[in-house]
């Protein structure tokens, strides 16, 4: 960053380089988010629209910040934005559970089409892991889901991950040796 | 301690995880391509918070200027005596002289005379 003198007064611009740091993290990480959103959502446009209001907020807000940070602010960005959809879709339901029932059931199979993501030659390889990995995940708890992908998948320690999820490292650790533990159970029962 | 079973498991996991991110469906990286470009475009559209506080404050103080020139042109008329059109038309001049006052505080007095003269 630098401070130019213009006639407006002193100006804070962001620089080219940050600007391309800035595209080189966002290509990095988005499969790996759209991912994460998409155990959560169960539906690719919704889990695109999260990450890219997760890239708009980082980049509205905390731009300026050193790139260290950039990971960790914009995981907890995307678990806020989650958490959002969440409630969101909560209210949703709840409104289509007064309505008709064969519009639901034709959102669940619509859902189910869309959360497809596998290209085709590989869906039937990868059916069978993928398909024992998401039911897996969703008989896990948000929290519990929440913090198996920070730690174990994403690599975060048990600091950063109690920051992401705003909880305490007490916290984190309990999420995660019962998510483990749900985990163990369940995909030592389909072997 | 993690024992051998659940860094087997981990490692697994990581590793299925990994793998559907690899093999995503282009067109989805395509959406997600697309939804990078456009949060990247929106930076060189966004204000700094600075320019946009000196937008907001302009915009206050002229309102408030507008507001005060208002209310500065119709001073005058606030701070006239209230009831003054009331009172204006009014002939004060009644009581001014002394032969009237007299009159009135008499005034039963004369009442009584003129009916005493009007009966002789």
């Amino acid at each position: 960053m630098f401070i130019e003198k213009c006639n407006e007064g002193i100006v804070l611009k962001v620089t080219q380089d940050q600007h391309e740091a800035l595209a080189e993290f966002y290509r990095g990480i988005e499969r790996r988010a759209y991912r994460m959103a998409e155990i959560e959502t169960r539906n690719a446009s919704d889990a695109i629209d999260l990450v890219q209001d997760a890239m708009e907020a980082l980049m509205q807000k905390y731009v300026r910040k050193p790139p260290e940070e950039w990971r960790p602010l914009f995981y907890r960005i995307l678990q806020n934005k989650i958490k959002d959809w969440r409630r969101k879709s909560f209210v949703r339901q709840r409104f289509h559970m007064v309505g008709s029932g064969d519009e639901s059931e034709a959102e669940v199979v619509e859902t189910q089409i869309e959360s497809s993501t596998m290209r085709p030659e590989q869906q039937y390889a990868q059916d069978i892991s993928l398909e024992r990995l998401q039911s897996a995940l969703n008989r896990l708890s948000s929290r519990q889901r929440q913090t198996f992908l920070l730690r174990i998948w994403e690599g975060f320690d048990v600091a950063e991950t109690a920051r992401i999820m705003g909880c305490s490292t007490g916290s984190v650790k309990t999420h995660l040796s019962r998510a483990m533990g749900v985990l163990q159970d369940i995909l030592q029962h389909y072997r | 301690m993690k024992n051998t079973q659940d860094q087997q498991l981990e490692q697994q996991l990581k590793s299925a995880l990994d793998d559907s991110v690899e093999t995503l469906d282009p067109s989805i990286q395509y959406r997600l391509q697309i939804a990078r470009a456009k949060v990247l475009q929106q930076e060189n559209d966004i204000l700094p918070w600075y320019k946009r506080w000196a937008a907001w404050a302009s915009v206050t103080g002229l309102a408030s200027i507008c507001v005060l020139v208002f209310s500065l042109s119709n001073t005058a008329t606030l701070f006239e005596p209230i009831g003054k059109e009331l009172t204006s038309n009014i002939d004060v001049n009644v009581f001014d002289d002394e032969t009237s006052i007299e009159l009135y505080e008499e005034y039963d007095f004369y009442l009584w005379l003129s009916q005493q003269e009007a009966n002789t």
